[in-house]
């Protein structure tokens, strides 16, 4: 299965550090289209502006979080088919419930982890494949 | 009336049909006009319907004109062109006349773009088909597991709908395809008694096939299910199989019982016992499974993700990992757990830690582990001896004899800590307290002899582990330089296992001058004692003849510093102190080392003002990190100097810019007990200290 590396994606993050660092990792994993956001409504406002093929976020962050920036991403039309990746600090399973259940595509436990980012980013296209190719009634 | 139709009778896009045959032209125009004729009339007022009527008379009168003989012709044609593709299938080969001649009518033939499906998407799909003369039956529910990449020859009998696609792009090349719809199909069960009887007979016999074919693939399937979990469990591992209420199923092997600690698992809940009474877990373990088996929207690998990985069940480490079967909607039908035991893996990991970590002692003073496996084979002899005397009674009273036996136990225990032996350590211990409660009571003869045998036992282990090196041993010592000669006397010595020879080839090459000890204890004393304003001397007095292991040098050469600074600091008084003393300005400090019965002896001494009792005393009791009670039993047994080796006792007294950070006569008691040694202190006030320090080695 092939994943087209030069795909759009979005990182949003508060922390300044955490978005270089990401940055970096995906750059080295052969993703250059990365762009950057520090928090929610950015976030939002690069949505509006640009075509992005999957969105990586942060589950804490000020003013809206990355379950909300999630929520908002499915209510509409454009960015409802977006695959959602969310970073999550400690395995909060009330959390991650609420995020499976609004759409999220999966989830990557924190610290950003070279291995464990490009297993979660091939599991998503994966598995979007694997329901396309189900048979059709 | 309106004019509804042109002289034309053909419709405007009779282009569409151009690679259709002439003769099933006409006979689509025909089929065109009456569908037509019937959807008019319904639309047309009834006064309108008379003159439409006969205007389409006159239409269809002009089409058959044209070519009236040949159109008839070639509708029954057409008719019978089908008949006799019927009759090449199996399944209508030798149906009626009739009927054949009713089902050809109603058959519809089809002529799809070359290349492409025959029929739109959701459509149309149920039915029967006539492909090239084999006979199709398509429903919802026909299906055949066989590979569908089909070769052009080869037309399964009953064919799931979206198969259907992929033989049509195969065969519309160059096909004939008749095709019934349906519901059609239906009806004419009525009509076409034997013919519908032969279908539904393939039908069935092909429903038969099928499920014949899925119980041969269910039995596989368990057999291999069945094969897995035993070979799972001849490699320790249990398997069990929960579903969506997560209560474990029939299938799961005999090691689950024994993990789980509980016979006939089948119905009982998984998470209750692994979990016990951890509300927490029991609840996110539910609602996950929840989650895993709700539909097909969620990727179960990533719930799966949120289930635990390790638990412990009595006191045993025990791995989980999730598998989950799913169908082909992405529905997850059940879940395995796979269990594996960790506990033992860990304890070997640490295990051989330890060893690595024995090793690396070893080899960094080998020669010395040969001489403690002497020496400690020496001990255990004594040992041994003195239980048999013991145990018939002989060995009461025999002082003398205990004395020499615990020596020997004290030296070889320290000689185990140098190489990392601890449970070796741990043994020699308990067979000193052992001899040593010998004289004061009965001991139990029974146990004695016990811990001999794990004495025994834990020794044997040490000597496993110099054997385990083989020819390594070899390149160990070749990382000493040596000549060929020497190799060679090397070499065969060890081959021989001439312990003595081994030893005393290898220490000359790792043992170093006793001088080594005091490398650098002048320049440091004088540069302390400038920082001070004291005026002091260094004297050492060592045989340049006698040698002791690099390391072991190396390391009284740092730690003992702590006893010449210790002296430089609270030892000798400054010049004016020492005048008034009517002492001479310049202190001296000086040591001794020389070797006695396999002990090395050190005695470094300073010509200062002696301990001050009081004042010490006093230290100690303001000091909150010492054990009082250890102090208050150590001043009624006159030793007040041992208090300077309590631990914690110099951390906060003795920081000086001197001393450094806090780190004193403590640190060099823990250093000496881990090699085995001891150290005492005497002193006379006004005229000085002196520290006396031994230390079991090996000799050459």
């Amino acid at each position: 299965m092939e994943i087209d590396k030069e795909m759009n994606i979005l990182v949003v993050d508060d922390s300044m550090l955490i978005r270089s660092v990401a940055k970096k990792i995906l750059k080295n994993l052969g993703f250059p289209n990365v762009t950057l956001a520090d928090d929610g409504s950015t976030a939002l406002e690069k949505l509006n502006e640009q075509t992005f093929n999957l969105v990586i976020a942060d589950m804490n962050m000020p003013e809206i979080s990355g379950i909300e920036l999630l929520k908002k991403m499915r209510e509409k039309e454009e960015t409802r088919q977006i695959p959602f990746l969310l970073v999550t600090a400690e395995e909060s399973q009330d959390e991650i419930m609420t995020a499976i259940r609004a759409g999220v595509n999966n989830y990557m436990q924190k610290p950003w982890n070279v291995k464990t980012l490009m297993a979660k980013i091939e599991r998503i296209y994966q598995f979007e494949e694997e329901k396309r190719n189900r048979p059709k009634i | 009336m309106t004019d509804f139709f042109v002289d034309d009778p053909f419709p405007d896009e009779e282009n569409k049909f151009d690679h259709i045959p002439i003769e099933s032209r006409r006979l689509l125009a025909r089929k065109y006009l009456d569908t037509s004729e019937k959807l008019l009339l319904s639309l047309v007022n009834p006064e309108d319907k008379v003159g439409l009527i006969e205007r389409l008379d006159q239409i269809r009168q002009l089409a058959e004109d044209q070519d009236a003989s040949l159109f008839l012709s070639e509708e029954e044609e057409a008719v019978q062109v089908i008949i006799s593709e019927l009759r090449k299938t199996e399944l209508f080969h030798d149906q009626p006349e009739h009927e054949l001649s009713v089902l050809a009518t109603q058959l519809q033939e089809m002529f799809p773009p070359v290349g492409e499906p025959f029929f739109q998407p959701f459509e149309d799909k149920n039915g029967v088909y006539i492909i090239d003369g084999k006979t199709v039956i398509c429903g919802m529910d026909c299906f055949t597991l066989r590979d569908s990449q089909l070769e052009e020859d080869e037309i399964p009998k009953c064919v799931a709908g979206d198969e259907i696609d992929r033989i049509s792009v195969g065969l519309t090349a160059k096909s004939r395809i008749f095709y019934i719809k349906g519901d059609s199909f239906v009806d004419l069960i009525s009509l076409l008694p034997s013919c519908a009887q032969s279908i539904i007979q393939c039908v069935m016999g092909e429903l038969r096939e099928t499920m014949d074919f899925l119980r041969k693939e269910r039995v596989s399937t368990m057999e291999q299910l069945r094969l897995t979990r035993d070979m799972l469990e001849n490699m320790g591992i249990g398997l069990l199989c929960i579903n969506q209420a997560g209560e474990i199923g029939q299938f799961y092997n005999a090691l689950v019982e024994d993990y789980l600690d509980r016979k006939s698992l089948a119905g009982v809940p998984f998470a209750d016992m692994i979990f016990g009474k951890d509300r927490d877990a029991l609840r996110n373990y539910y609602r996950a499974l929840q989650m895993l088996f709700s539909g097909n929207l969620f990727d179960p690998e990533m719930i799966i993700s949120m289930l635990p990985n390790e638990v412990t069940i009595n006191e045993r480490i025990i791995k989980l990992d999730y598998f989950f079967v799913q169908d082909r909607q992405g529905h997850v039908q059940s879940l395995f757990v796979r269990l594996e035991d960790l506990t033992s893996e860990r304890f070997i990991a640490k295990k051989e830690e330890q060893e690595k970590r024995i090793i690396d002692a070893m080899h960094a003073n080998i020669g010395g582990y040969f001489q403690m496996l002497e020496d400690i084979e020496a001990a255990l002899g004594q040992a041994q001896s003195f239980f048999d005397r013991f145990s018939s009674g002989q060995a009461k009273g025999e002082e003398e004899n205990v004395a020499g036996l615990m020596r020997s136990l004290h030296s070889a225990k320290g000689l185990c800590g140098q190489y990392e032996l601890e449970q070796l350590k741990s043994e020699i211990h308990k067979t000193e307290s052992f001899v040593q409660n010998v004289l004061n009571e009965e001991i139990d003869v029974d146990a004695f002899k016990q811990m001999l045998k794990s004495f025994k036992k834990e020794f044997q282990y040490a000597v496993s582990i110099k054997d385990s090196l083989g020819k390594e041993i070899i390149r160990i010592l070749q990382g000493i330089n040596y000549s060929q000669d020497e190799f060679d006397q090397l070499f065969n010595a060890v081959n021989a296992e001439e312990h003595d020879t081994v030893r005393l080839l290898v220490q000359e090459k790792t043992m170093v001058s006793a001088e080594r000890i005091v490398d650098n204890w002048s320049k440091d004393i004088s540069s302390l004692a400038d920082n001070l304003e004291k005026k002091i001397d260094f004297q050492a007095d060592i045989p340049d003849d006698l040698k002791i292991n690099k390391n072991l040098a190396h390391r009284l050469n740092v730690e003992m510093g702590h006893l010449y600074r210790n002296s430089v600091d609270h030892g000798i008084e400054f010049p004016a102190e020492r005048k008034k003393a009517g002492k001479h300005e310049t202190g001296i400090i000086s040591i001794k080392v020389w070797e006695e019965s396999k002990i090395l002896k050190l005695v470094i001494r300073d010509d200062g003002g002696g301990l001050d009792n009081s004042r010490i005393i006093l230290a100690a009791k303001e000091n909150p990190a010492l054990d009082q009670q250890e102090v208050e039993k150590l001043i009624s047994s006159q030793e007040i100097w041992k208090i300077l080796f309590l631990k914690g006792f110099s951390s906060r007294k003795s920081v000086t810019q001197i001393s450094g950070r806090g780190v004193g006569l403590d640190s060099v008691k823990e250093t000496l007990d881990e090699i085995g040694g001891t150290i005492r202190m005497t002193s006379e006030t006004g005229k000085g200290s002196t520290f006396s320090v031994n230390i079991p080695i090996n000799t050459n």
